[in-house]
């Protein structure tokens, strides 16, 4: 060494792993509290279950090693020192460690080997190894479980332990609001979890490592305090987050909660502080870094509403990956700060303007005026009144007769339909329209009926439409 | 540090001073929230608390090491007066340095003696002591008298790029601040810290001196935070003089580099040189210098020169003369533990001794022996730890990855670097980033020529 400098900081890459790794530990346990132990307790699970949380974890982390090291002995032709001595620089705990936390619960322990295997070899050693690959390995690990799985794995119980499947009808909290109805409302969204405290201490249906936000958020303040991780991604992630859902709560007149309900749910938390900021595949530059998180966070949200993509934080992380070297290209270049960030600013502004357009456009459409519905007659015969009005369904135009008192639904009659009769009967038969009539004053949250979605979907938009029409609903 | 890097060359200096650019700076008022959004917890005085080991080196000091022979390197472009087996005493010109037109002088009375290849002139000593007296005050200078004196005393920047003081003093703007550097921002380096405290009365006497021959406005002290003793010494006998403030500047490395200096005290950015924006910042070794040459005709002949780190048997500052090879110096002061990593120059702006060849030159600060450790280079994680901490704003990581890429790199401008080595230190993987930067610079240089 022929230049300096002489000195050096004391603080090393495995230092920083190491500490990585430190905020992981109170996650885990949670994990296995929330997973195992929990259900354990209240007889739900037995000792496998009450151990499962850990084997998943152990079964990927161990799956991990084992990948890297044959890949390093056999594929790169080392000798059993150089791979002890490439292991130790390879960080390899932390593909199969993540990964484990983020995926479903009830992935059964071979896929678990399968997704753990292709997280450190598809997405870390096949480009190098650490620090050369372009995406998150955890991440394209996940990927691929969900894409090819993930039904598979749904039926199994999905993201639901074995409590909460005896507890909770429904599955995990509904981030993506694509599958939800409309904007969705605090009791359908929260309600069925407890309260936003349940979703902030992580009480909530999700997996190991996802639900605790506090968590994660005590993890973003030690590994800042730390230096291990680029604090700027997670703030501006989760802020425009935030930000966007708020306008967009606020365009559909919910409340606070509703952009609460956003950054706390879907894994985002663990997501920006854990992944987001992996370093090997996040921007080096400041400006590159506050960029990345504001499109990540545009993305996730772009993702949620305008997409079906069950996971928007996965998504959005794994594409804002490619983007990394373009984002540093501008952060690197000459001229001072805010002249380089004017621009992608303002495309990003634009851009959001744009998403809250189309969300508010897609979401409250029905809100204003349903143009599947048409009114055919109104009838006032003393203190009754008498719809006969037209709603789209499946097979064409259902027509019915609904008769109104002081803003109260007396009776609702379909006179004329062409529904397919096998979706129909199951309407029928499940009595759909007497529970219609009976839980009126909650109309919105009458669930409708899986199997025949449409046509009970068309029936409820009937009764809903005529009880705005009068006036009762608004 | 007065200086860092090579990036103050003399055409750089002229150019400024020829074209008299007025540096047009845009209202950057416009953008002012964007540039606090971005820079909203990064650390407005960028740089890096290192841990400065000043105690070791500040006690003892030894002076009077008369060598008995001295090396006074040259190139073959300048011009030599003397030949072998000429007498000549101390302080005598022998020739004249063609880069600046400076002086040649001998440091020592005795015997010239001149290689073939003419790369030194090596001066043996016969013994013969000059006493320089102190004269009667002058306090009146004409500048081109003043500036005159500083050339032919051979008075250069003693902090680290050596530039010539009669240059940066013959500017045709009007100069209003006089930085005086007493920072010493480098670990163990504490050779600044003793001349002042030992000849605090000179300094200050020069520096009024040189504000009146130039008419300079104000004059600025800066000196680290956490130096009672220098703070009190400074500022009891400044208060003397109305016009010289003594101001503590955060314990930060690079603090001491030009640029963070003017940022700091004057809220100020150039691009260049901060003549443009009339400031002037000289050391305060080469402001001891400076007094010499005013009060006691004494040329620049000699210096104080730190000898310092864990595996130096005594540490001390010396009082030594230029061309003392340095060699005879450590043996002297009583030699290094065995295994240490030799360092001219400070830890993280210095090169490895060359225990052979290497002499005290002016712009010599400190000689270091620090224990060697191998260190292990591992692959880079894009931490962006470098270019969080690098006081150029640039990202020495993307240079080094783009270090065959001469068109990625002129984007980049790695000219901008002023190699303070930060971005090596602070790596956690431990890669020497500052070389491929260094590298990165020569292409992008020569490619411009």
């Amino acid at each position: 060494m022929k230049t300096g400098p002489f000195i050096r900081y004391e603080n090393t890459t495995a230092k920083m792993m190491k500490n990585l790794f430190l905020a992981l530990v109170p996650i885990l346990l949670f994990g296995f509290y929330k997973n195992g132990i929990s259900p354990f307790i209240e007889g739900y699970a037995t000792v496998y279950g009450l151990f499962y949380p850990l084997l998943l974890v152990f079964v990927s982390v161990f799956t991990s090693y084992i990948s890297e090291y044959t890949f390093i002995r056999i594929l790169r032709r080392k000798t059993k020192e150089e791979t002890k001595k490439e292991m130790k620089n390879s960080f390899w705990i932390f593909p199969g460690l993540i990964l484990s936390l983020i995926v479903p619960y009830n992935t059964p322990l071979i896929l678990m080997v399968v997704a753990s295997f292709i997280a450190s070899i598809l997405g870390k050693m096949l480009y190098g190894g650490f620090g050369y690959n372009l995406f998150n390995p955890a991440l394209i690990g996940c990927l691929f479980l969900i894409t090819f799985y993930g039904a598979q794995i749904d039926k199994m119980g999905g993201y639901l332990n074995t409590e909460e499947f005896h507890a909770v009808s429904r599955a995990t909290p509904l981030s993506n609001v694509s599958l939800v109805e409309g904007i969705g409302s605090y009791s359908t969204l929260v309600k069925p979890y407890g309260t936003l405290l349940d979703f902030f201490f992580g009480t909530i249906p999700g997996a190991l490592g996802e639900t605790s936000a506090v968590l994660s958020l005590l993890a973003f303040f030690f590994l800042s305090y730390k230096r291990v991780i680029k604090w700027k991604i997670p703030v501006f992630y989760i802020g425009t987050v935030f930000l966007l859902t708020f306008v967009i709560g606020k365009y559909s007149g919910v409340g606070l909660w509703y952009p609460m309900f956003q950054i706390l749910s879907g894994g985002l938390f663990f997501g920006a502080v854990f992944m987001a900021t992996d370093p090997v595949t996040s921007p080096i530059t400041s400006i590159g870094q506050v960029l990345y998180a504001i499109l990540l966070g545009i993305l996730t949200v772009a993702f949620r509403y305008l997409s079906p993509l069950p996971e928007g934080v996965l998504t959005s992380i794994l594409t804002m990956n490619l983007f990394v070297p373009i984002l540093d290209k501008i952060g690197s270049s000459r001229g001072n700060a805010s002249k380089k960030m004017a621009l992608p600013l303002l495309g990003c502004l634009l851009f959001s303007i744009f998403l809250v357009q189309q969300v508010v456009k897609k979401y409250t459409k029905t809100e204003e005026g349903d143009s599947n519905f048409s009114i055919v007659s109104k009838e006032e015969n003393q203190n009754k009144t008498t719809y006969v009005v037209t709603q789209k369904g499946n097979g064409g135009l259902i027509t019915s007769e609904l008769v109104l008192e002081n803003g109260v639904v007396l009776s609702f009659k379909v006179l004329e339909e062409h529904e397919t009769d096998a979706y129909y009967q199951m309407v029928l038969d499940a009595n759909y329209i007497d529970t219609l009539l009976k839980k009126q004053e909650n109309i919105e949250d009458v669930d409708t009926i899986s199997g025949a979605t449409i046509s009970s979907k068309a029936l409820k938009k009937t009764m809903i439409n005529v009880l705005k029409e009068a006036g009762v609903l608004k | 540090m007065e200086k860092y890097g090579e990036q103050y060359l003399q055409e750089d200096y002229l150019s400024v001073i020829i074209s008299k650019k007025k540096s047009n700076e845009h209202s950057t008022c416009f953008f002012f929230f964007l540039d606090s959004i971005i820079a909203l917890g990064d650390n407005k005085m960028i740089g890096v608390s290192l841990k400065k080991k000043k105690e070791m080196s500040m006690q003892c000091f030894a002076s009077d090491l008369q060598p008995t022979d001295v090396y006074l390197p040259i190139t073959n472009d300048d011009v030599i007066f003397v030949t072998t087996e000429n007498q000549v005493h101390e302080g005598d010109v022998l020739g004249r340095y063609t880069k600046y037109d400076l002086p040649i002088l001998a440091s020592i009375s005795g015997t010239v003696f001149i290689p073939e290849n003419k790369t030194y002139i090596q001066i043996q000593n016969n013994g013969e002591i000059v006493e320089y007296k102190k004269e009667e005050i002058k306090k009146e200078y004409k500048k081109e008298e003043l500036i005159s004196l500083l050339k032919e005393a051979g008075i250069c920047g003693m902090g680290g790029a050596g530039f010539p003081a009669y240059i940066k003093y013959s500017t045709e703007e009007k100069i209003n601040t006089l930085i005086v550097n007493a920072v010493a921002c480098e670990p163990y380096i504490t050779s600044d810290y003793v001349c002042t405290l030992k000849y605090t009365n000179e300094i200050l006497e020069a520096i009024s001196i040189l504000m009146h021959t130039f008419d300079i406005k104000e004059c600025m002290i800066a000196i680290k935070a956490k130096s009672p003793l220098l703070k009190e010494k400074l500022l009891t006998r400044a208060s003397e003089y109305p016009k010289i403030r003594v101001i503590e500047v955060p314990n930060l490395y690079p603090m001491g580099w030009e640029k963070s200096l003017v940022r700091y005290l004057k809220h100020m950015d150039y691009k260049k040189l901060p003549i443009e924006k009339g400031i002037v910042v000289s050391n305060i070794s080469t402001i001891y210098a400076i007094s010499e040459a005013l009060f006691c005709q004494k040329p620049q002949i000699d210096r104080i020169v730190t000898f310092s780190g864990e595996n130096m048997k005594n540490p001390c500052n010396v009082h030594v003369k230029i061309g003392t090879k340095i060699s005879t110096i450590l043996e002297k002061i009583g030699g290094v533990l065995p295994d240490s990593t030799l360092i001219l120059g400070g830890p993280m702006m210095g090169r490895k001794l060359d225990l052979e060849n290497d002499v005290i030159l002016p712009v010599t600060t400190a000689v270091l022996a620090l224990p060697s450790k191998a260190i292990e280079e591992t692959s880079c994680i894009k931490c962006g730890k470098c270019t969080e901490n690098c006081p150029s704003k640039i990202s020495p990581i993307l240079i080094y990855e783009n270090r065959n890429n001469k068109k990625a790199l002129q984007r980049l401008n790695p000219e901008a670097c002023i190699e303070c080595g930060i971005c090596s230190y602070i790596c956690p993987a431990k890669i020497l980033v500052r070389n491929a930067v260094i590298e990165a610079k020569k292409i992008v240089k020569g490619e411009k020529k």
